[in-house]
């Protein structure tokens, strides 16, 4: 027998739950690309990117900057919070297209439509997927042709929806008072 | 001239096959050194010994018995060592692969922590996502209530009778 016919069946062995792990990172089934709404948005404005997954969100949950426990218990369960708020380049038509575009695809996936409200000049919509009656994804998208402000925020991993509502109605963000639907 | 060099060259007369006469110093030598001509006497004795043996020639079995013995074990021998060593060797690189690869594999990656400025900037956005999501859920329901108050209670209110959507479709 050749002597290295071992040292390759080995390599083989052991190189397959390596290549299997690079996979297992996959994004969970909430999560939903933000990718056409930050290329809407104006570079030359103010933008906010959010991009918060695995270590940064278990480390907010054992504490990091935030002592409230709800949060933290928010935190724990999430797989990963995306954003992008920012000013729309050029004329609402293409960000009004693109929010009824996402509300329609993500209804079309299996997401289940929690509101969509359209006034004079802003559209709403708000979007959860379940998995066995939990909720796993949460997508917000908002856009008021007003002032030409978007908003596409997604939530992926397990979420509960009273707690983040209460802890959104807790918080004093300077602006969210603008925002349409606001009361 | 030693007793000593004219052994040597009694010695060296005799392995040339006795193709040259023994020198004259030494032939002097002998016949007044009984130890030295004892010397040449045995040599003498034996290489007419041995000449007189009968010349029997190898049969070829015997040279291929001798060559099996000799050469061709030992060739034969020869690979079984390195063989060993090469198993050794491939076991034991097999073992160490093994060990490094199962570390790598089984051990955690160093764990970044974030430090407490990123912390505390990735609390705000996520400060301000919940917040958005937060209006956007007050939102509905503020709309929801809206839909009940214009299309139920105001209705009811105004003393206009709302159609019961059983009775309507009858």
């Amino acid at each position: 027998m050749n002597p290295l016919r071992p040292a390759l069946v080995a390599l083989l062995l052991l190189g397959t739950p390596v290549a299997a792990a690079d996979t297992s990172g996959s994004r969970s089934s909430g999560y939903v690309d933000g990718a056409k709404f930050r290329a809407l948005v104006d570079d030359t404005q103010d933008i906010v990117e959010v991009n918060l997954e695995g270590a940064m969100l278990q480390a907010l949950a054992r504490g990091g900057a935030d002592d409230d426990d709800d949060s933290k218990s928010v935190f724990a369960k999430l797989k990963s919070i995306h954003a992008v708020i920012g000013t729309v380049k050029g004329p609402s038509d293409a960000a009004l297209e693109l929010v009824q575009q996402t509300d329609r695809k993500l209804v079309a996936d299996g997401w289940q439509r929690v509101t969509r409200i359209s006034d004079g000049t802003s559209r709403i919509s708000l979007l959860t997927h379940t998995v066995a009656d939990r909720i796993d994804g949460l997508v917000a998208l908002i856009y008021d042709t007003s002032d030409k402000e978007l908003v596409f925020a997604n939530l992926a991993g397990e979420i509960d929806i009273t707690k983040l509502g209460e802890i959104g109605d807790r918080l004093d963000v300077p602006g969210l008072d603008q925002v349409p639907g606001a009361r | 001239m030693t007793c000593d060099d004219i052994r040597r060259l009694i010695h060296e007369a005799h392995d040339d096959e006795r193709a040259a006469p023994m020198p004259d110093v030494v032939r002097a030598h002998l016949t007044a050194c009984d130890e030295c001509r004892s010397l040449e006497d045995d040599l003498e004795s034996l290489h007419h010994a041995l000449r007189a043996l009968p010349s029997i020639p190898l049969p070829g079995v015997a040279l291929d018995e001798v060559w099996r013995r000799t050469v061709r074990l030992r060739h034969a021998a020869a690979p079984k060592a390195p063989s060993y060593w090469r198993l050794a060797a491939a076991v034991s690189f097999v073992s160490v692969l093994s060990a490094a690869t199962l570390y790598f594999v089984l051990t955690p990656a160093p764990r970044h922590e974030p430090s407490a400025v990123e912390l505390a900037r990735a609390s705000a956005q996520a400060d301000l996502v919940f917040g958005y999501t937060a209006h956007a859920l007050a939102a509905a329901r503020t709309a929801a209530t809206d839909r009940i108050l214009t299309s139920k209670v105001s209705p009811a209110v105004r003393g206009v009778a709302t159609p019961h959507p059983a009775r309507r479709r009858s």
